[in-house]
């Protein structure tokens, strides 16, 4: 009797116990699901998922400007053209003769690797950015391959839907460019 | 026989000693049945609480807006300046003043860099006596690549220029360096953690 009366006892505190574990479970749930939705409406920071767009455009368009392969150069040419804009275009477009030219001459692809990026200014509305970009180029020269390390500051401008290259400026150290 | 009869009687309470138990067990089990389904309940919530929570974590990681790069404008610029000049003044060297960058150094790099350092530096610390050597490194550019939600971790893309002088004379026209450098702050501010060659 007194077992019993004691099972009882514990039972009638134990219920509520639950209900009180449920509840704490539901709150935690609902929090979670919350940050779930708050994570979400981060998402739409509009200028984030643009700077990374940039980034994305810049790092693929300066590996392609640093990537020649002679054997079709006048297709890397072309394309030079399509991922440029503005004063980098025109002057792609006026050295287009004497690139074919150079390329000619040279037997040696070229491979470019950015291997490090930063947006350093970014206007989304203006359409106008600024990334500093620094670069390896790999010849594979027959025998020997050789390595060369190039930093530029490019000027990138939105245009046709997309991100182009508007202005590409090697860095030489001493403030030369 | 006498044996047999004191056996005898001292088998019965093994049956007696279980029927109490089983007594109590019937209440026990009730009890936890009673309790069963608010606990079962409240699990299931849980783990389905944790489940979220860990789908929200990996989803704000992969944000974009998780990297706070360009988007906080005060702190970007505030890192990139601090990074910048301690990045410049443990890159610069006189023979005349070992001291003033062996302390820049002592402050400003922290974990992995310290040892990193040590490599990149350390032919041009064991020259310079000799030599009498002095190299001035300047930052021509610096941008922040990754700047995490809390403020506290950034990555930095440091492109350097350095003149090397002998002698008090010009040794050769500047030298360019490219590092990718991540830097963590504490209470003594921006300290750099990771220097690598870019």
């Amino acid at each position: 009797m007194t077992a019993l009366a004691g099972t009882v006892r514990t039972t009638r505190w134990l219920r509520p116990a639950g209900y009180v574990l449920i509840a704490a479970a539901a709150v935690y749930l609902v929090v979670s699901l919350w940050a779930v939705i708050r994570a979400d409406a981060g998402a739409g920071d509009d200028l984030a998922g643009r700077r990374d767009e940039l980034t994305r455009t810049a790092v693929r368009q300066i590996t392609q400007l640093n990537t020649v392969d002679p054997q079709r150069a006048d297709l890397d040419l072309a394309h030079w053209l399509e991922i440029s804009t503005g004063p980098f275009h025109d002057a792609l477009k006026q050295d287009m003769a004497a690139a074919r030219a150079t390329f000619a001459k040279q037997n040696a692809p070229a491979r470019g690797r950015v291997t490090a990026l930063a947006v350093t200014a970014l206007d989304a509305d203006a359409g106008e950015a600024t990334v500093i970009a620094s670069v390896r180029v790999f010849l594979s020269t027959p025998g020997a391959g050789t390595e060369q390390r190039k930093r530029y500051q490019v000027g990138m401008e939105r245009a046709g839907g997309g991100w182009k290259v508007k202005t590409l400026t090697a860095l030489a150290p001493g403030g030369r460019s | 026989m006498s044996v047999d009869q004191s056996t005898t009687p001292r088998r019965p309470p093994i049956p007696r000693k279980k029927k109490p138990a089983r007594r109590s067990m019937l209440p026990a089990l009730k009890r936890i049945a009673a309790l069963g389904w608010p606990l079962a309940v409240a699990l299931a919530l849980l783990l389905a609480g944790l489940a979220t929570a860990d789908w929200a974590d990996r989803r704000s990681a992969a944000a974009p807006s998780s990297n706070r790069a360009l988007l906080d404008k005060g702190d970007t610029a505030k890192v990139i300046a601090d990074v910048s000049g301690a990045v410049a003044r443990v890159f610069t060297y006189a023979y005349t003043d070992p001291a003033a960058t062996e302390r820049a150094a002592a402050t400003v790099l922290t974990g992995r860099a310290a040892s990193q350092y040590a490599s990149l530096f350390g032919q041009v610390k064991a020259q310079a006596p000799v030599q009498q050597l002095a190299l001035t490194t300047k930052v021509s550019r610096a941008g922040l690549s990754r700047l995490t939600r809390d403020g506290r971790t950034a990555v930095l893309v440091v492109f350097l220029d350095q003149t090397a002088t002998r002698k008090g004379k010009a040794a050769g026209p500047p030298i360019a360096a490219q590092l990718v450098v991540t830097a963590r702050h504490d209470d003594h501010g921006w300290r750099i953690s990771d220097l690598r060659a870019a």
